[in-house]
């Protein structure tokens, strides 16, 4: 077993499995997302308040689901390899950061789409749940702009594992604003005590998108990854059989 | 060999000394302290220009104002926070001392807010009355922008640390630090306009409170281990 | 056709679906091009290394 994930962290060996494992990833993603889209849009049924404008929660909800994932991934690998210096942790939290923050402005966009019709306004700066999703969308582009910044592939991993660990507390800060302040936005619908509170037709693709998204977010945190790999191992000899085989002519 | 050993300074020893220096340090060039507060200042009296100086929207937006420019001032000041030291070589020092470092790396914190955070604090009810608050805001106000401005030292500090040497280090600097230092600013901003309309307080300065002590208590490791990371 | 007008929030709606998917696809697009990219710049640069 630890040899599993001893040899999960060699370069090479991520470098081939990940390559197996993202067609699936698309796949199972691109049927979750479909099953979703079309159950959500045409078959879920009308919403009291909002008619069908609800809908909009089937791109807004898994958006900002993965945008939190996305940065306890990017948190979670980025001290792992911070402590355990492992290189393939920081080339996923590498990997992680811009699709985070491509998930967050969906999650922000879609959003303030969504709340035009139903508050009446684009954006609402009291609002806490807003305040600290927007937060977060600064701490992604801080963090990506601290590695930019930093030369040394090496350097740039660590000290951008600092700041990714210390911005991890906003996480929980997001989820739970809505509880602790009075906000326009609802409060949680599927993760709240007596089980979800709603109808089962609206709820599952729901959840098909969810885990569509998920599995999306895993092929191309994945792909993305497998370049970095590709990228800080190039001088190794890995590499070098992989892109000349050996007994090619130069 | 004079057979007498010089003694290395404890904990509070170390912590003391490295505060000493930096206030001595800043004793030698007052410029440091005082350009802060002149931006402070400067900051302030930007909106009522900018804005027009009705008397209802000064005291509307007094409080805003007022922690916005102190807070742009503390991202001021923590440029400079490890650079001297990091330039003469000092910080080097400084990370191979005996002490830990996460204690010097709170040293370092303390003698920032000692030098810009506390005279901002006493250098405010000036602002706040040209923004006509009332005198019994003004003590709430002092007390959010003392919690408010440690904590911006504590967490300055780490992204000081982790910015020390780099070619554009300033706007970088800023741009790690707002979205931590974004609820401090809410929090103290709308305590101080809660009380301007007589609400009660308790619960923001708490907030805040909490803030800084979760910034008292793991800053100063962050700090320590950004500077050894940003010193290799 | 009733069914696309999503009430009368068919502007809110399909323009949220429809930016979120063109995100996606860009992001699917992007991660293989700069894939890509990577694997003919370090053949050029190994066939260059081998050479000298």
């Amino acid at each position: 077993m630890w040899r599993f994930f001893h040899k999960l962290a060699s370069p090479p060996h991520f470098y081939g499995l990940a390559a197996r494992m993202i067609p699936w990833f698309y796949a199972a993603g691109l049927a979750l997302v479909i099953y979703g889209t079309v159950a959500g849009l045409f078959y879920a049924p009308v919403d009291e308040e909002m008619n069908d404008g609800f809908r909009i929660i089937y791109v807004h909800v898994p958006a900002a689901y993965i945008s939190m994932s996305a940065y306890m991934v990017m948190a979670i690998a980025a001290g792992i390899g911070l402590i355990w210096r492992m290189k393939l942790a920081h080339a996923v939290a590498a990997g992680a950061a811009p699709l985070g923050a491509w998930f967050t402005f969906l999650a922000l966009l879609t959003g303030s789409i969504w709340g035009r019709p139903m508050w009446g306004t684009w954006w609402e700066w009291g609002d806490p749940r807003l305040t600290s999703e927007l937060l977060m969308l600064f701490l992604y582009f801080g963090y990506m702009a601290l590695r930019a910044a930093i030369d040394d592939t090496a350097k740039a991993d660590k000290a951008s594992a600092v700041l990714a660990m210390v911005g991890a507390v906003n996480i929980p800060i997001i989820h739970f604003s809505v509880e602790w302040w009075t906000s326009l936005h609802q409060g949680p619908t599927i993760l709240k005590e007596g089980g979800p509170g709603i109808h089962p037709d609206m709820l599952y693709p729901l959840l098909g998108m969810i885990l569509g998204f998920t599995f999306l977010f895993g092929a191309l945190l994945l792909a993305r990854v497998r370049t970095e790999v590709l990228q800080r191992e190039r001088r190794s000899r890995w590499v070098r059989n992989l892109i000349m085989p050996a007994g090619e002519a130069a | 060999m004079s057979g007498q050993e010089k003694q290395v300074p404890g904990l509070l020893g170390g912590f003391g000394a490295i505060i000493r220096r930096d206030l001595l340090l800043a004793w030698k060039r007052p410029g440091d302290v005082l350009n802060p507060l002149f931006f402070f200042a400067m900051v302030a009296s930007l909106f009522p220009l900018a804005v027009g100086p009705s008397p209802e929207q000064l005291m509307l937006n007094g409080p805003g104002v007022v922690w916005v420019a102190a807070l742009l001032a503390t991202l001021l000041s923590l440029n400079s926070l490890f650079l001297s030291d990091f330039e003469d070589g000092s910080l080097d020092q400084i990370i191979l001392s005996p002490q830990p470092l996460p204690l010097l790396g709170l040293g370092k914190a303390a003698a920032h807010w000692l030098l810009s955070g506390l005279p901002l604090v006493l250098v405010s009810p000036l602002i706040a009355m040209t923004y006509r608050m009332p005198g019994d805001i003004i003590g709430v106000m002092m007390l959010s922008l003392a919690l408010g401005t440690i904590s911006l030292s504590l967490l300055g500090a780490i992204g000081a640390a982790l910015t020390v040497g780099l070619n554009r280090g300033n706007a970088l600097l800023s741009l790690l630090i707002l979205p931590l230092a974004m609820p401090i600013l809410i929090f103290g901003a709308r305590t101080v306009s809660l009380a301007a309309a007589g609400d009660p307080v308790a619960a923001g300065i708490y907030f805040l409170a909490a803030y800084c002590m979760l910034a008292l208590t793991l800053a100063p490791f962050a700090t320590a281990a950004a500077l050894k990371i940003s010193n290799e | 056709m009733e069914i696309f007008m999503m009430g009368k929030y068919s502007a809110h709606v399909w323009s949220s679906f429809g930016i979120t998917a063109v995100v996606l696809i860009v992001c699917v697009i992007q991660a293989r091009v700069r894939h890509q990219n990577v694997l003919s710049d370090l053949k050029t640069r190994i066939k260059a290394m081998e050479s000298e």
